[in-house]
């Protein structure tokens, strides 16, 4: 086959599927609309081209036509710049195998896409803001009803590019302001609300994206103030119902606490309606800040604000954003040859510390009486098969119930390092010994120095954190030189 | 799967090889000093038949040097000659790819040989290099110099702003993101400068193996353009240079930045003036990128290109064209008038679109459509001819118009994107498709076609195996070609 029908298959391939009507194209609507009316192709032609006049466009006075933009929606401008949103933080990935070596090859467009991702943010915030605005006082019961909806619903860029938006939408209620101006707006609780947690989620490793056994543990800090607002008619009211509550997240830094300069979150809580939600998900210093991400009605009106926690109310205000989860990857080392021929390096798989290792966990109770007695015969996995070959003892472990899963190891004292022996038996802490020549050897593991075992163990196995470790005393001094890290 | 990486990821902008277009009308210049890897005898076409006929020549004799199907990779290295030269102030490396300096000589290969040039011969061609991006930089400046002084009075008018309180405030950072201005945040462009054309990395003079038959690539926001030896010949033939002019516009950031340029088409774009110049009579006719040009001047102009096309050529055999030059040359002339009208409305439109480009992105994908302005704007400047002029197009329009604002109504209500519903195998497809589909020119009828013959559905072609794809396809062409002759 040659590369031109290669190329003409997957043209036509893909051709099919644009035809599936996963988008429905306008222009071809109207045309098949046009046919189906029994119209020539040059008809459908002249009514596709002459709808666009009627769609989008008006008439002035002198007989020429100027564009409508009020002919499309706010909210479907908001929904493309969205749409480049999406694609930006797609591009912007440093997990997008594709676009992720090209970003680094040409340093510069990592820069330009990601002001650009601000910038298109910061559109998008402005497109939301005109609808949400709408659609709060539509809520607050402040917009007229007489009003038609579709008056406020086209794009006006003179609605969107405003210098000054918080005069222009407020998200304020008169009610409350009005009683704030008349000194009557008390605040009537206040809840402070701080968690800062080491370990709160895991983030693919940026240089390994696709194992998802590498990964990064990210933090995340969250503080907000909550402050509940009344209106009095007088020093004491009937009930403590709340008419407003606002939001102010906090970083605590040492000894310093510090509120963003805007609330994050306004509670409107009118009389007969649903409490009105006003959220801001963008952190001070984040473009969006100050501007609501949400306005949502409330249909379960928060007695008091500690009763925010139980939803998402407060949740949704520390989400974690899509450029926090872009973490970039660490340079790789360099790439090297190193060759290792079997035996002419030692190497060294123990930490050595002169003074000793110990096991900082508490893992004995008082009794010291917490742990199993289980013995290891030498070379148990071959006599296995073998019932009649004489055994020896190894080695005694205590295992302990206790913190860090620890396991003591122990050599025998003789009698008990007998290497001809027919039979071993444990029970609870009895041992007994059968030699091969009949003779038996019985002791007791007590918690103390005891006939059977040495009085300290030769090695100690414990797990600390994520690890398992195993520290060796080796010249028998009861000081613990060696340690290391083992299998879990 | 190659294509997918490529168009989907890195957004390349190709200006692909136009085969058998028709075409042109320039002065001779056959002296005109031209590059080593010329063909012997190229000239500049003194009639547009001319143009059409010595570019299938031209195409021919150089198709295993430069555009050869089965070209493997090259390796760029250190050692390819490097020119560097400074235009309006933008500096420029222009990379002469496959020319090594060896000692005192450069020696240049192709995809069928190796050879050396002389000093004299690179100097010629390093002249003519220089000469054709000086043209294409005045070229593009021309169409699109003046365009942010007519986009700021649309969009201080749309603002009901006078232009010199509408310009400061453009020049406001908006208070609620600091660093961002009111311009950037409405992405109206600055004003363009002739240096803003030229690409800030490197031009390349060079083979494309992987897409032999491509005359120029762009990789947006990069600084970065491919300028085929077999394009250098096309401009040269043309008398205009529009590869290396649509090359300058997609490399333009101003005009062509990512993100912003994912919402319209930027190939049709970066076709406005390339492929309405008079001097280029193969483009208009037959390329991918100028489909809707096509469209327009039907709808509104009345010039019937697909009969023009039938008219013009009178038979084909074994793959040669026996075409009615007079009728070309004709109709050639009566294009050069549409087109001198559409460069005028395109440039109403490009300003009405750079005055709200978001705006403009939105309504694309609402009526899926990436070039939405030109039709709005051609609505907006002129009334359709088509059915029999003006007058009984008009008559009819008004009789139907009812009708119409119906379908209008009914077809603005179902189009648009299903956006986060929609399949992203499909929406991948889509996207592929649209970058792809333009430059090989391949009809949407003959996709329509295609299924018709197999009864199938486009759902149903996604789940076949490659394998019955191709056998399905082959049969397909097959069967045309059948239709139409004896093997």
């Amino acid at each position: 086959m040659t590369k031109r029908l290669i190329i003409k298959i997957t043209i036509i391939f893909l051709m099919a599927v644009t035809l599936n009507g996963c988008a429905p194209r306008y222009r071809f609507l109207v045309r098949d609309k046009a046919a189906a009316a029994g119209w020539t192709k040059e008809q459908q032609a002249v009514s596709e081209h002459l709808s666009y006049r009627l769609l989008c466009t008006k008439e002035n006075s002198d007989g020429t036509f100027e564009i409508n933009h009020a002919c499309l929606p706010n909210e479907t401008v908001a929904k493309i710049v969205k749409q480049r949103l999406d694609d930006l933080n797609s591009v912007l990935d440093y997990k997008n195998q594709e676009w992720a070596p090209y970003l680094k090859a040409f340093p510069n467009l990592r820069e330009e896409a990601e002001r650009e991702e601000k910038i298109f943010k910061a559109v998008y915030n402005r497109l939301k803001l005109v609808d949400f605005h709408n659609q709060f006082l539509n809520y607050l019961g402040e917009r007229s009803s007489l009003r038609p909806m579709d008056l406020d619903l086209g794009y006006d860029d003179k609605k969107v590019f405003i210098e000054d938006v918080f005069a222009a939408y407020p998200f304020t209620s008169s009610h409350i302001e009005e009683a704030r101006k008349n000194g009557k707006l008390d605040d009537i609780q206040t809840v402070l609300w701080f968690n800062k947690m080491k370990f709160d989620r895991k983030e693919p490793d940026p240089s390994d994206p696709n194992d998802p056994n590498k990964f990064i543990w990210q933090p995340k800090e969250t503080g907000i103030e909550l402050i509940s607002y009344k209106i009095l008619d007088g020093p004491k009211p009937q009930e403590k119902k709340n008419d407003y509550i606002e939001g102010t997240r906090f970083t605590i830094s040492g000894s310093s606490f510090k509120r963003e300069s805007k609330p994050a979150l306004k509670i409107f809580l009118p009389e007969g309606r649903p409490a009105v939600i006003v959220s801001d998900y963008d952190k001070e210093g984040e473009i969006g800040f100050a501007i609501p991400d949400a306005v949502e009605n409330f249909y379960v009106n928060p007695e008091t604000s500690e009763s925010l926690f139980n939803g998402a109310a407060i949740a949704n205000l520390f989400q974690v954003t899509e450029k926090e989860r872009r973490i970039p990857p660490k340079d790789l080392p360099p790439l090297n040859i190193e060759i290792a021929p079997i035996g002419q390096n030692k190497i060294e798989i123990w930490e050595e510390k002169s003074q000793g290792w110990t096991v900082t966990l508490r893992y004995k109770n008082d009794r010291r009486d917490n742990y199993n007695i289980r013995v290891k015969i030498k070379d148990d996995e071959k006599i296995h098969f073998d019932p009649t070959a004489s055994k020896q003892i190894e080695y005694f472990k205590k295992e302990w119930f206790g913190n860090g899963n620890v396991v003591e190891f122990f050599k025998s004292k003789p009698p008990f390092d007998n290497p001809s022996l027919a039979a071993v038996s444990i029970n609870g802490t009895k041992v007994l010994l059968i030699t091969i020549q009949g003779q038996d050897i019985t002791g007791n593991i007590t918690t103390g120095p005891n006939i059977v075992i040495q009085d300290t163990p030769y090695q100690i196995e414990y797990t600390e954190g994520e690890k398992r470790w195993l520290i060796k005393d080796e010249n028998g001094d009861g000081i613990y030189e060696k340690k290391r890290p083992i299998a879990k | 799967m190659n294509f997918y990486k490529k168009f989907s990821v890195l957004f390349l902008v190709i200006f692909v090889l136009a085969r058998n277009s028709l075409n042109a009308q320039q002065p001779a210049a056959a002296s005109q000093p031209v590059c080593h890897f010329f063909p012997e005898g190229v000239i500049r076409a003194t009639t547009p038949a001319q143009q059409w006929q010595e570019w299938a020549r031209y195409t021919n004799a150089t198709q295993n040097a430069l555009a050869n199907p089965n070209a493997k990779e090259f390796v760029s290295g250190s050692d390819e000659v490097m020119v560097e030269k400074e235009y309006f102030g933008q500096k420029v490396k222009i990379i002469f790819d496959q020319h090594i300096r060896i000692g005192d000589q450069i020696r240049y290969t192709s995809f069928n040989g190796q050879y050396f040039i002389t000093k004299a011969q690179f100097d010629t061609c390093v002249n003519k290099i220089d000469g054709n991006i000086r043209e294409a930089i005045e070229m593009d400046y021309l169409a699109w110099g003046e365009l942010e002084p007519k986009a700021i009075t649309i969009a201080a008018k749309s603002a009901g702003k006078n232009e010199s309180d509408f310009r400061k405030e453009l020049d406001k950072e908006d208070p609620l993101s600091p660093g961002i201005t009111f311009r950037e945040l409405r992405h109206i462009p600055p004003k363009l400068e002739k240096k803003d054309f030229v690409p800030f990395r490197e031009l390349h003079i060079g083979l494309s193996p992987e897409i032999p038959t491509v005359l120029g690539v762009a990789w947006l926001n990069t600084g970065i353009v491919y300028y085929t030896p077999a394009a250098v010949i096309r401009d040269h033939l043309m008398g205009s240079i529009v590869i290396l002019a649509h090359e300058f516009v997609h490399n333009n950031k101003k005009l062509q930045g990512i993100p912003l340029v994912w919402g319209f088409n930027a190939e049709t774009f970066a076709s406005i003036p390339a492929m309405l110049v008079d001097d280029d009579h193969l483009d208009l006719t037959n390329h991918g990128y100028a489909e809707t040009f096509r469209e327009l001047i039907w709808v509104y102009f009345g010039f019937d290109f697909e009969r023009a096309k039938k008219e013009v050529v009178k038979s084909k055999l074994v793959g040669n064209l026996e075409i009615d030059e007079q009728k070309f040359n004709e109709y050639a002339q009566k294009q050069v008038i549409a087109k001198r009208e559409l460069r005028k409305a395109m440039d109403k439109a490009t300003a009405e679109f750079y005055s709200k480009p978001i705006w403009w992105t939105a309504l694309n994908d609402k009526l899926q459509d990436n070039e939405s302005v030109l039709k709005f704007i051609m609505a907006t400047l002129y009334n359709p001819t088509l059915l029999g002029g003006e007058d009984a197009t008009m008559k009819w329009y008004e009789t139907n118009k009812p009708k119409i604002k119906q379908f209008s109504d009914e077809a603005w209500q179902e189009s648009g994107s299903p956006a986060a519903n929609i399949d992203p195998h499909l929406k991948i497809c889509y996207l592929l498709f649209q970058k792809i589909r333009t430059s090989y020119q391949v009809s949407e009828k003959e996709a329509e076609e295609f299924m018709k013959f197999y009864k199938t559905s486009p759902k149903e072609i996604c789940s076949w195996e490659p394998e019955k794809l191709k056998t399905n396809i082959e049969a397909y062409i097959a069967k045309n070609q059948n239709q139409r002759r004896a093997q």
